[in-house]
């Protein structure tokens, strides 16, 4: 495997080190002001309702203006970054971008590889291409322990920016992936290898999982931050309890589940609020989610597989027809030929 | 049926006749071709898979995935076809140089010349499995599946322009598989999944968008990540370390580096050496 970008050891280490240091120092600030810190801000978000009954949960779309996205695409490029934007360094033309559409994509002024992604719903993404570009498999790799030892630091960084809001972000819920990386010739398999682990974070209310704001973020195998994106819509427990019928058991919805998508191979199933983007503000209940692959058995023994679903049933209304998402669209039409 | 008028043909047109033209003048033909001819698209999607007369009814419709994403690139200055449905058939995707390649029924030929080989980008989106494009509906008799390795050849032999595939498919780019299927297609680079996705309506058009200012590889990686996805990026070149290079530069919407990907091989010929080179998210 050849390496565009190379970091020594010694370098990785200087830079892990400096990273570490400037949030050490954010942290000792933080609570020399007299603000809770970073540890105590995590523990309260992730508290959330773990303990508490089955609510109904209020949901918000931000519709941040663009000095609030660009107000937040600077502190989130920060905690990329381990350090404040310099004197050369701006986001005047992610602000100016952001100002004209709902959507913007713009590098860093003064930092080309650090590029920022905003998108409709409030989220944000902030890669490192330097970072990202490094596959040096000779770089020394932190190992899974010490990416999520890592990732719980970046966490409690991104709380304490304000970039991590609402309840139920619980970090120790975290699930990891690898970004794996290979190469090869003509007629070989190549060898693959981690470049990369990748965190995701899921809004947790309870029990019940929220299906948008998820938390990610990339760490190189060096340590290093490669990506980091928030936002999205957040959901907010209410002391309101959620309707329940009595005629509807979790029991009851999968053998359901099990009648009505007889080719469905099943992914998953839980509790959800479920956020659509087209939902807007307003008072959401739990479902029982069933994520599952569409899967035919042809003739010839091989199998079609159809792209991943959810369905949604209503466990207070045992009549209420289940809720398919992404809505399939089979009457959609294009060019005339 | 009629033969569908392509924005693109007019243009290319232009470059052969250029040919013929005395230098100065060929060449500033040439660079003027150069950028527009880079920029079309052809899309092909499939979203009803009820009771259309292909193998794979009973699977389930799906959801539009691409109408924002045409959006952008018309807003881009691509030009190009959206085909849906009963509009959208295999053949399009298909080598047309000769019939070996061909899905059965009355048109044994793909048509691969005349629609996605003569495209920058080609997209799928729709069902699929490991080195397999499913469309919902058959063309004149022949079957809905397309398989990669012996029908496709998208890049070269006849028609050999594209330089970028999409599929918004399950499993197409199987990583364990990618020798048997998309190493086929001289392309430059192909995006896709090593497991069944879900996707949102708008997810292609932001990934798109994304590619303004970071590299294909990441804006895919990144933009099709979380919600179980296991997004693929595969590259190819003629060296390890041009195939890394061209990984982590090219971009579609700044323009860099559309052209179609030189050296290709001939009709029914076997493939000239290469590289390929992947980064796919492992869950």
């Amino acid at each position: 495997m050849t390496s565009r970008k190379r970091h020594s050891e010694a370098d990785v280490t200087h830079l892990v080190r400096m990273f570490s240091r400037r949030f050490a120092l954010v942290l000792v600030l933080s609570a020399g002001c007299g603000r809770a810190s970073s540890e105590a801000d995590t523990a309260a978000v992730a508290a959330g309702l773990q303990t508490a009954a089955l609510t109904k949960a209020a949901v918000h779309h931000p519709a941040l203006t663009a000095d609030e996205a660009a107000n937040r695409g600077e502190r989130l490029v920060s905690v990329l970054l381990g350090r404040s934007l310099g004197a050369e360094e701006s986001l005047g033309t992610f602000r100016s971008k952001v100002s004209r559409a709902p959507s913007a994509d713009a590098a860093v002024d003064g930092l080309s590889h650090v590029k920022l992604h905003y998108r409709e719903g409030g989220y944000l993404t902030v890669t490192n291409a330097e970072v990202a570009h490094d596959r040096d498999p000779g770089t020394s790799d932190i190992g899974e322990a010490g990416a999520r030892a890592r990732f719980k630091e970046v966490f409690a960084s991104l709380v304490d920016a304000g970039l991590v809001q609402g309840a139920g972000y619980d970090p120790q819920n975290a699930t990891m992936g690898r970004v794996r990386a290979g190469a090869a010739p003509l007629g070989q398999v190549a060898v693959e290898f981690t470049k990369e682990y990748r965190f995701y974070l899921k809004q947790k209310l309870g029990s019940v999982e929220v299906t948008e704001g998820e938390i990610q973020l990339g760490l190189n195998r060096s340590g290093l931050l490669a990506m980091i994106r928030v936002g999205g819509p957040r959901a907010t427990p209410t002391a309101e309890p959620a309707q329940r019928s009595p005629a509807v058991s979790i029991a009851s919805l999968d053998q359901r589940f099990a009648r009505e998508f007889p080719n469905a191979q099943l992914v998953s199933s839980g509790l959800k609020y479920r956020i659509g983007a087209d939902r807007g503000q307003g008072i959401l209940e739990p479902e029982q989610a069933y994520e599952y692959v569409p899967h035919v058995r042809l003739a010839n023994g091989e199998v079609e597989v159809g792209r991943k679903m959810t369905v949604y049933y209503s466990v207070a209304a045992p009549d209420a027809k289940g809720i398919i998402d992404p809505q399939p669209d089979p009457n959609a039409t294009g060019d005339a030929r | 049926m009629s033969s569908p008028q392509r924005p693109g043909t007019k243009r290319k047109s232009l470059l052969r006749v250029s040919l013929l033209a005395p230098a100065s003048v060929a060449t500033c033909v040439l660079v003027l071709q150069a950028h527009t001819a880079a920029q079309d698209y052809l899309i092909e999607e499939s979203t009803d898979y009820t009771s259309n007369g292909c193998e794979s009814d009973g699977i389930g419709d799906v959801n539009a995935v691409t109408s924002s994403l045409r959006t952008a690139l018309e807003a881009d200055s691509w030009s190009g076809n959206r085909f849906l449905n009963p509009n959208s058939w295999p053949h399009d995707v298909i080598e047309a140089c000769a019939s070996s390649y061909g899905i059965g029924g009355t048109t044994p030929n793909g048509l691969d010349s005349t629609f996605a080989d003569t495209r920058t980008l080609v997209v799928f989106a729709g069902h699929g499995n490991q080195g397999r494009l499913t469309f919902g509906f058959p063309h004149n008799g022949s079957n809905c599946r397309v398989y990669m390795e012996p029908n496709m050849r998208l890049g070269s032999m006849a028609g050999n322009d594209a330089a970028y595939g999409m599929w918004l498919s399950s499993i197409t780019l199987k990583v364990s598989a990618l020798p048997d299927g998309p190493n086929w297609q001289w392309l430059r680079q192909q995006f896709g999944f090593n497991n069944s996705p879900s996707i949102g309506a708008n997810e292609p058009r932001d990934f798109f968008n994304a590619t303004s200012s970071a590299d294909n590889s990441d804006a895919w990686l990144n933009q099709m990540d979380g919600n179980g996805r296991e997004p693929v990026v595969l590259t190819h070149s003629t060296t390890e370390s041009a195939c890394w290079a061209l990984h982590d530069s090219a971009r579609l919407k700044a323009d860099v580096t559309l052209t179609p990907r030189p050296g290709g091989p001939a009709c029914e010929a076997g493939q000239p050496a290469f590289y390929h080179c992947y980064e796919w998210i492992d869950l």
